[in-house]
């Protein structure tokens, strides 16, 4: 046994054994469990249809006490009036969640546990002195226990969404359709935090955070109340006619409104009165309470034109819309694009080729499309003064700061032209189908915030960057080798993708005519490994800051004296931040009502920052700083230079001058280029294993119509290169900008297995 | 036909929308927050508010280290405190700063680089919508006068800056270096164009209001011997630089020619915007090194009293330790040596690691006269300093008027503004002891030295950064090297490393200047 933490000041002192508690540390997490309950009923004649639906959601979390329900009722209905139509959906729903506050900072805690601590038994902070904030043995962190009790969020949210469907049939070839839904929710969330209180006759005066870290910290509470409604009316003409047998046209005429607006009220006190118990209410506290209001609204029209044409094996289709939005300057207000496809069936054009009854189906289709977007929040295109906290606005003298933001103020719409061509060919008839596209993008008027120099005025600057270009290519085959009459099937299938380029073209050109080729498009929480838009590099790239390098030899360069490597300022482009290469795998197998199937996936070609390697570095307890067991050591693969860096020699004897706090926290921890590995794996991502019962066995329960069973299991295995000791680099932080890093303000990745059961009544 | 079908379902839409499509469209004006100004008095008051923090918070938490004043709390992990080892990382951010800068991100942490640009930014704005307006010419001049505050802050930290080249946004995303002596050149020839734009205001010019001007309250006078002041300051800081002395002589005749004189005995420049114990409006040096509004003490007493400052009071007798400092276990704002406690006071030396014996418990923690409560006013620059930048420039031949004269009364402020009793009496009986560097006589050796020591005392945890760079332009005093075992440098660093963000985002322009190292690259002004 040996002691755990600091003695107390009673003189107790916490002993367990010096070795690892695996079970522990993966027990703090929870298996999380989803039940979902439904029951539906339809019924309905020839004029109309009912349909009445309930489901009931309860989750409980990975995060120990997080817990999630959410009830929803449905109904909708359909009545035909002779050339009127009436439909109409409705649907209530209500969702409570209760979660932590701080997953990213009990996540952590966790990972700053040593192996050797009997996590599990310090559960009990409220009763068992080891575990409380005055007695847990750690000086610098909270017990997690502790943390998930003391920051908890609690949120009730309503959601009520009507649609009224209205369509007139006056002729055969004539559809009017009028609709309009509504969606309106109410958001309720309270953040309360417990009062941190230490208990000074068993406080240990020299614990960090008794005596300084936080010290005593009372309650606070926080209340964030949201209102959305959004409505969204449609109007749309159809016109349809067959001219022949083999000759169709259709024609959609058609007009959107969508009006959505948003208030929220926000009011909290970080200084709550220390009652026992805490009332977690504004009114009880001291100081001033903060909050703020908001409200913001956005709105888009948009008009339409869609038209399709088929002749037997030939089909051609094209559209046209027209968008105003409320977010751009009136200048930019508008604008238009246009889409066109077209599809050709040639086997059925020349059924010679179907001859020998080997390729039994062939198809291609050709697209140009342009889709115009605008990827702004409203009033984005002012820079406001922030008066971020109460700074003297209840003193004698109120105070505001300039915004952070230069902005375009000409930002347009951005577009995306798209020419895609694909080929799909079906063999024996369809036991082997295979399918192939090539597409290209260019997207021009992208609009990105990005960080500049703070000398420019701004710490980030909102534009219409310059073009990209995209190019891929798609490889669909699925082959079914055998399919008996008795009703025994096993299917294989494989798709590919190869993301060829991604690539900016051009970025930015300043009024001056200077060019930016290269922006910081995520600003990473201050961090220095951010995604990056680099001109002729795949989009977004990773950059971190690496040693500095011999150039001639790419060798680590150390100081001849204290052997240490140091940072090399300028940012390194690390990889690409998407995978090059995508293959999914697939495999199904069915007898009568039993069914397998199984789905493997490969991505490659990518990189990730792993920012929790920086975290584990700062706890000491990553796989790579014990690796020299906290001795000095011989930087590897290291040069020094004795002459002022012209020439440079190999370094063989001249160790890091501490291999502890000043070699892997000062200088590894900052050296991000560490944290990036390959985002390479293989995943089974999913097996599913289903059977419906046959009807004869349903045969005397006339009520049931039909039973279903299955098991499904997702993300069960997973294969990572060894340079990846971290975690799955499908935990982006972010699927944006931010792709490309993981963070500990994730939960952990998690596999899931489910059970379903239904019945058709 | 298709073209009609279209306007029939536009019509159809606007009908519905009861208005015409732009005022149903004409929605994105900022109904939360203000996108426009009609005068500049909350953007100003906003920047001096600021600078006070970045001056007493953030450039403190270096060059309180560096100057001799600050070692760190054993009761903490020093492990990644870069301060104490020297061993500066590009983006290296002192320990020790609790207060965030207001209006930035919340619990960012920023390096002063980005503090300070931010802050000149806030005055640039102020400036510009001044003199935008009719009769604001007191307005531009307080904004011209803070400005030059950040921009000689940035380049006594780094050297050569952007600066002419900067705010303007879009328009110049990539700002280039410039030297950093003609800024310096520039930045007194600001504070003279300042000093005019008082001068020759109108009559008619718009008063600056009491609440705006949170230093003097409106007072335009004060405001030209403060430029004056400051502008003393930067001709003082090139006193060893040979091709500045063309310039140092025109801006003393010009600064002898306006008048305006310096800031005198009892003229201190605080800062006092209404600072009270709420949170985010408190003291910031209070809200950094004393109590939360919540009183809590989280982190604000890893600052604690440096040996080597502590030394000098109590061996020369100085009743200023007891101000400055506080005995072992006292709370922020109490010192119990007036309850009876004998002490003694106890420092620590800088680099110690952490251990029992520097635990904050057992150390002594910043005095009442700097760290006196939640609503003291900020220093930012005070009547002590002016008198010893008229001391040391008396005692250079610079200005006229007697160097002991204003050494003696720099002193004597120092005791005033500290709140010793009778501090005029009391610091006669301090500098009356035969003692080098108290003494008037007994330093007549290198009265430079005296002076710059005395001025060093004075600025105690006031204005830390001052002090560091007379350290770094004349060595004096001599402040000894941190002990820490993982120093690996002969020498304290002459300047801090451009932050990673320039390399990043800015890369051209920062290249430019060549390989960094914060031992030997050093400012224009050094020795």
């Amino acid at each position: 046994m040996v002691p755990l933490g600091r003695p107390l000041a009673d003189g107790s002192t916490y002993y367990t054994t010096y070795s690892p508690k695996y079970n522990d540390k993966l027990k703090f997490w929870k298996t999380g469990i989803t039940q979902q309950n439904d029951a539906s009923l339809s019924a309905g004649d020839d004029k109309s249809t009912y349909f009445v639906s309930f489901q009931n959601v309860n989750r409980s979390g990975v995060v120990p006490k997080d817990t999630y329900s959410r009830n929803t009722f449905r109904f909708n209905g359909s009545r035909q009036y002779g050339i009127f139509k009436i439909g109409y959906r409705l649907t209530y729903g209500l969702t409570h969640q209760d979660r932590t506050s701080d997953a990213g900072g009990v996540y952590n805690e966790w990972m700053n546990t040593p192996m050797q601590v009997p996590l599990t038994q310090l559960a009990n902070w409220q009763n068992y002195k080891f575990a409380g904030a005055t007695g847990y043995y750690n000086d610098f962190f909270l017990n997690p226990y502790y943390d998930l009790d003391q920051n908890r969020m609690v949120t009730n949210q309503q959601d009520f969404l009507g649609n009224l469907e209205l369509s007139l049939q006056p002729t055969k070839w004539l559809n009017l359709l009028g609709r309009a839904g509504l969606n309106s929710q109410t958001y309720q969330e309270q953040d309360n935090t417990l009062p941190l209180l230490f208990d000074p006759t068993i406080a240990n005066v020299n614990k960090y955070l008794y005596q300084n870290g936080s010290g005593n910290t009372p309650p606070a509470v926080a209340n964030n109340n949201t209102n959305t409604k959004r409505i969204n009316t449609d109007f749309l003409a159809t016109f349809s006619k067959d001219f022949s047998e083999d000759f169709h046209a259709k024609l959609i005429l058609g007009n959107n409104i969508f009006d959505d607006y948003t208030s929220a009220t926000n009011i909290n006190s970080g200084n709550l009165l220390y009652l026992n118990p805490v009332i977690y209410n504004i009114a009880y506290r001291n100081g001033n309470i903060a909050g703020n209001v908001f409200e913001q609204r956005y709105r888009k029209i948009g008009l339409y034109g869609d038209l399709a044409l088929t002749y037997k094996y030939l089909s051609v289709h094209g559209s046209y819309r027209n968008d105003w939005t409320s977010l751009l300057n009136i200048n930019n207000r508008s604008f238009s694009y246009p889409e066109v496809d077209a599809a050709f069936v040639f086997t059925d054009a020349f059924p010679s080729l179907k001859e020998g009854g080997i390729l039994t189906f062939g198809k291609i289709t050709g697209s140009l499309a342009k889709v115009g977007n605008v990827s702004l929040n409203p009033y984005q295109l002012q820079n406001p003064f922030s008066a971020s906290s109460p700074y003297y606005t209840n003193g004698p003298s109120p105070v505001l700061y300039l915004g952070q933001s230069a902005i375009q103020q000409s930002i347009k719409p951005e577009f995306t032209s798209a020419k895609e061509m694909t080929l799909e060919l079906g063999f024996w008839e369809g036991k082997l189908n295979f399918k192939t596209a090539y597409y290209q993008t260019n997207t021009t008027n992208q609009t990105v915030s990005f960080q500049v120099s703070n000398s420019a005025g701004y710490s980030n600057a909102l534009i219409n960057t310059g073009e990209m270009l995209n190019r891929g290519l798609e490889f669909d085959l699925n082959y079914t080798p055998i399919s008996t009459n008795s009703g025994f099937k096993w299917t294989i299938g494989a798709n590919f993708t190869e993301l060829i380029t991604n690539t900016p073209l051009s970025i930015y050109t300043g009024p001056t005519g200077d060019k930016l080729n290269q922006i910081n498009v995520l600003d990473n929480g201050g961090n220095t490994t951010n995604s990056w838009a680099v001109v002729g590099q795949q989009y977004p790239v990773v950059k971190a800051i690496d040693y500095l390098r011999d150039k001639a030899t790419g060798k680590v360069i150390v100081d001849p004296v204290t052997g240490l490597p140091s940072q090399d300022p300028t940012p390194k482009i690390m990889g690409q931040a998407n995978p090059k290469h995508r293959l999914g795998l697939n495999t199904s197998v069915s007898f009568k009502g039993l069914s397998l199937s199984v789905l493997l996936d490969y991505r490659s070609g990518n990189v990730i920052y792993n920012q929790m390697g920086q975290n584990l570095i700062f706890g000491g307890i990553d796989y790579n700083s014990a690796q020299a067991g906290r001795q000095r050591f011989v930087f590897p693969n290291s040069v020094y230079s004795t002459d002022g860096g012209h020439t440079y020699v190999p370094n063989t004897n001249i160790t890091i001058n501490d291999g502890n706090y000043n070699f892997w926290q000062n200088i590894y921890y900052n050296v991000t280029s560490n944290f990036v590995t390959s985002g390479a794996f293989w995943k089974l991502r999913e097996v599913n294993l289903s059977y419906q019962l046959p009807k004869s066995i349903l045969g005397n329960l006339k009520f049931i119509k039909a039973i279903r069973t299955s098991l499904v299991g997702r993300n069960l295995l997973m294969w990572r290169p060894d340079s990846n000791k971290w975690t799955d680099p499908e935990f982006s932080s972010d699927t944006s900008n931010g792709a490309g890093t993981t963070n500990v303000n994730q939960t952990p990745p998690t596999r899931t297995y489910g059970f379903v059961i239904a019945f058709t009544f | 036909m298709k073209n009609k079908t279209i306007h029939f379902f536009w019509m159809l839409a606007c009908l519905f929308l009861a208005g015409s499509c732009n005022s149903f469209l004409d929605i994105n004006t900022n109904p939360n927050q203000p996108t426009v100004l009609g005068a500049p008095d909350y953007v100003l008051t906003g920047a001096i508010v600021a600078s006070g923090q970045i001056q007493s918070v953030d450039l403190a938490s270096f060059s309180g280290y560096w100057a001799g004043y600050w070692a760190a709390s054993g009761s903490y992990s020093q492990a990644g405190d870069l301060t104490r080892n020297y061993n500066l990382t590009y983006n290296w951010l002192p320990y020790g700063v609790n207060v965030t800068f207001a209006g930035t991100e919340p619990n960012q942490q920023l390096q002063v680089w980005a503090l300070l640009y931010n802050n000149a930014s806030n005055y640039h704005y102020a400036e510009t919508l001044a003199k935008s307006l009719k009769g604001y010419d007191y307005y531009v001049a307080i904004a011209k006068i803070m400005r030059v505050w950040c921009f000689h802050s940035l380049v006594d930290v780094y050297g050569n800056v952007p600066y002419s080249s900067t705010f303007k946004g879009l328009g110049n995303l990539e700002p280039t270096y410039d030297n950093a002596q003609t800024i310096y050149q520039n930045l007194s020839l600001q504070l003279d164009s300042a000093v005019s734009i008082i001068q020759n205001a109108p009559a008619t010019a718009v008063a600056v209001k009491a609440n705006t001007d949170v230093i003097f309250g409106g007072n335009m006078s004060s405001w030209t011997s403060l430029a004056n002041t400051m502008n003393l300051r930067l001709l003082l800081r090139q006193s060893q630089v040979a091709s500045s002395q063309t310039l140092i002589t025109q801006e003393l005749a010009k600064m002898v020619a306006n008048g305006g004189g310096f800031l005198g005995a009892g003229q201190d420049a605080l800062i006092q915007p209404g600072y009270t114990k709420i949170q985010d409006l408190q003291n910031p040096f209070w809200e950094n090194n004393g109590f939360s509004a919540a009183s809590a003490i989280g982190g604000r007493d890893y600052n604690r009293v440096c040996n080597f400052s502590l030394n000098f009071f109590v061996n020369n007798n100085d009743p200023r330790a007891d101000y400055l400092f506080r005995m072992p276990g006292d709370n922020p704002g109490v010192n119990s040596k007036f309850t009876g406690n004998v002490g003694p006071y106890i420092g620590i030396d800088f680099g110690e690691p952490g251990i029992t014996a520097t635990e904050t418990a057992r150390t002594s923690g910043f005095g009442i006269g700097v760290l006196g409560g939640p609503s003291q006013s900020l220093p930012f620059i005070t009547a002590a300093e002016s008198l010893f930048l008229q001391a040391e420039a008396a005692q250079r031949g610079w200005i006229s008027g007697s160097a002991q004269n204003f050494y003696q009364t720099g002193i004597a402020e120092s005791f005033r503004y500290l709140g010793v009793p009778n501090p005029a009496a009391a610091a006669a009986t301090y500098y009356g002891q035969a003692l080098a560097n108290v003494n008037w006589g007994a330093s007549s050796g290198n009265l430079i030295q005296a002076i710059i020591t005395q001025k060093w005392a004075a600025m105690t945890s006031i204005d830390c950064m001052e002090a560091w760079c007379d350290f770094r332009r004349l060595g004096i005093p001599s402040v000894p090297l941190s002990i820490d075992p993982s120093v690996t440098s002969p020498v304290s660093p002459v300047r801090v490393l451009y932050p990673l963000t320039e390399y990043a985002n800015n890369a051209t322009a920062v290249n430019a200047q060549g390989t960094i190292n914060q031992f030997t690259s050093k400012i224009f002004w050094q020795n």
